[in-house]
């Protein structure tokens, strides 16, 4: 009996620092813990999805859609507490937490067509999260809070993402056997070739359905970073592109609903961006000793007449639609604004501020100045999207 | 004479059909006996309107609940609350063979107007005499109604593979050539007392020639890593069909968002999905 006090005694210490070192996403290694591990490895195939305007007549469809795992996916399932997990911004919130360090999923479209004429094929590959830290993706119940009284008394969805810094994919679009291609991470700092700063954190993204259809709530993103590398056509690279430095206020939101008269159909939108939505731009240019940088700050603001009003303080797209018409120069017709009711288009002032251009092994360069754009587009105006 | 060539005629007629009845036995399987009078089985039918109150998945004290899970057979029809027509669901049950797997096969007919209602799905809701009250923490409720099988037949089979070499479950579930039903997420607003509020997104589903058949099946083992892999294993072994959404509406709007069709879809054999406890 001494001889076990005294073992228990001299093990205190370890077991004191043994629980010190188990941080909270350790916690999933512990016996005890519970919930769900989901562990899959998945090929679907779809030989063509299609969307159909029903008033128009006109088609989209993408054939020969893959969706496949190249290696075993693990996803850890919780149904959590936001203020056990101590979540400052999510207290008394509740979820279901989906954890994984791996996302193995190759997507592809082989040919996309509008009204049967080709615009190409795109896909996904080399998608992962680094097998270091995990990407977590927080379901939150309850979405936008309408009454604002900071309850989740109204259903809904919340989606808060945290993407690690080592994740990054691949893009690709096909033309005729053309291919352009690039690839984005999230990493804003490196040790060698181990990233060791930077990520994505995307937060209260809503879904909800409302009268005028359904509202999706621009997430909120600080200080993320994402890095566009490897942008090239076939073999030629077009150089690299950098968005960092994110700032998208909360309150942004996008509608999608259709039309308000029987027998119509068609996508309406609205979208309005939080003013002061911002991020820094940088193009690198290593295809010539002159330019190696060239780096802005652009943001979006409500129109200076617009901003004194809490409901019209956007940069925002308004009473806009999306038809797919049918005929042999048709396609998909994108209106900006309500021609019928002379309301809605675009709003907003686009700035370009602190313009530099950085010759190469230079710390800094003047700067060249800023270009700010007041933007009104009226209804009438439009964008058709066609395939050949 | 007239009687010699009918009696020739009909001796020919007889060989002939002879040969066409021998190729009907032979792909005559056991399983589809059912549906030849006197072949023993169970005949059911079932006219049935019920609510499940609360229903959950807990994990470390934290709950996902669904709020009145409910079931009516016939939405629009014969029971205790709206009565009019009998329309029950009609199964037959047997117990089959095919190759080496024995089991049961459920085959379902007349499915006319089923409804299945989830009411709201939470987490950690307000939880009174273990029934869910109110709207708090909810993603929503959901609806599948007026299932309608146009005719056709719906048929359940659950195999022991045992005897295939093989081990745990395979179950199949082959929809009719046309199931339609009508999809609806419900968004509740704040106001418990009132749907004034509340706004559905959804559409009308068709499914045609959907089918699936997985194997089921509790596995253990390490991989590479050391890490414990086994558990529930649902395999799959087919699973094909075509899908339609149309009519996708989304709050009061009178109009609609077009029509969204998937064909061909197929998840492929080497698919599956194993499910752990931590």
């Amino acid at each position: 009996m001494a001889s076990r006090a005294l073992t228990t005694l001299l093990l205190a210490p370890l077991m004191a620092s043994a629980l010190e070192r188990l941080d909270d996403s350790s916690m999933s290694d512990v016996v005890a813990q519970e919930g769900v591990i989901l562990r899959s490895e998945y090929e679907i195939k779809i030989d063509s999805i299609q969307y159909f305007d029903e008033d128009d007549y006109g088609t989209i469809s993408m054939t020969d859609v893959n969706i496949a795992t190249r290696a075993q996916q693990v996803i850890d399932i919780d149904v959590v507490s936001g203020t056990e997990l101590g979540i400052a911004d999510r207290n008394g919130r509740n979820g279901i937490r989906f954890t994984n360090k791996e996302l193995p999923i190759d997507a592809s479209v082989d040919i996309v067509r509008i009204n049967g004429k080709s615009i190409g094929g795109f896909g996904m590959r080399n998608l992962t999260m680094g097998g270091v830290s995990p990407l977590i993706v927080d379901l939150w119940a309850g979405g936008y809070d309408l009454n604002d009284n900071g309850l989740a008394d109204e259903s809904g969805f919340t989606l808060d993402i945290t993407i690690p810094k080592e994740s990054s994919y691949d893009l690709y679009y096909n033309d005729d056997g053309t291919e352009l291609s690039l690839t984005i991470d999230h990493c804003s700092a490196y040790s060698g070739s181990t990233c060791t700063a930077g990520g994505l954190n995307v937060k209260g993204m809503t879904f909800d359905v409302t009268d005028k259809g359904l509202r999706v709530g621009v997430p909120q993103i600080e200080s993320g970073q994402i890095n566009i590398r490897n942008f090239k056509i076939n073999d030629s690279v077009v150089n690299d592109i950098t968005l960092k430095n994110f700032t998208i206020p909360s309150g942004g939101y996008i509608t999608l609903g259709a039309p308000d008269v029987a027998g119509q159909s068609a996508i309406n939108f609205d979208a309005y961006f939080a003013s002061g939505t911002s991020f820094d731009f940088q193009f690198f240019d290593s295809s010539d000793s002159d330019v190696q940088e060239l780096s802005a700050n652009i943001s979006f603001t409500a129109l200076a007449s617009d901003a004194g009003n809490a409901a019209t303080n956007y940069f925002h797209v308004k009473d806009s639609s999306i038809n797919v018409r049918s005929g042999q120069n048709e396609g998909i017709f994108i209106a900006l604004g309500d021609t019928i009711s002379g309301t809605g288009g675009i709003r907003g002032t686009v700035t370009a501020r602190d313009i530099v251009m950085k010759p190469v092994d230079a710390l800094s360069a003047p700067v060249l100045g800023s270009i700010k754009m007041n933007l009104e587009v009226l209804p009438g105006s439009y964008l058709e999207v066609m395939g050949h | 004479m007239k009687y010699c060539i009918s009696f020739i005629g009909t001796i020919g007629f007889a060989l002939l059909l002879q040969v066409q009845q021998v190729n009907a036995l032979q792909v005559l399987e056991e399983e589809n006996l059912r549906y030849i009078s006197g072949q023993s089985g169970v005949d059911l039918d079932l006219n049935f309107k019920g609510t499940i109150g609360r229903t959950f998945f807990k994990t470390d004290g934290n709950s996902l609940n669904i709020r009145n899970f409910s079931i009516d057979t016939d939405g629009s029809n014969g029971d205790a609350i709206n009565t009019g027509l009998d329309r029950p669901i009609n199964m037959v049950l047997d117990l089959v063979t095919r190759g080496t797997k024995s089991g049961l096969s459920v085959s379902i007919t007349n499915i006319n107007d089923l409804d299945l209602r989830f009411d709201q799905f939470n987490v950690n809701g307000d939880v009174t005499a273990d029934a869910v009250v109110g709207q708090m923490h909810s993603f929503g409720g959901l609806a599948l109604t007026n299932i309608n099988d146009h005719g056709g037949v719906t048929d359940f089979n659950i195999f022991a593979r045992g005897a295939s070499g093989e081990e745990g479950l395979q179950l199949e579930m082959n929809l009719p050539e046309t199931l339609t039903l009508n999809l609806s997420y419900t968004d509740y607003g704040s106001d418990n007392t009132s749907s004034a509020d509340d706004f559905s997104f959804g559409g009308d589903v068709t499914l045609n020639n959907f089918s699936v058949a997985n194997s089921v099946d509790l596995t253990t083992g390490k991989n590479a890593n050391g890490e414990e892999v086994g558990g529930l294993h649902i395999g799959v072994i087919t699973q094909t069909g075509d899908i339609t959404l149309s009519n996708i509406r989304a709050g009061n709007q009178q109009g609609t968002m077009g029509r969204l069709v998937i064909n061909g879809y197929t998840m492929t054999p080497e698919s599956y999905l194993t499910i752990q406890g931590k």
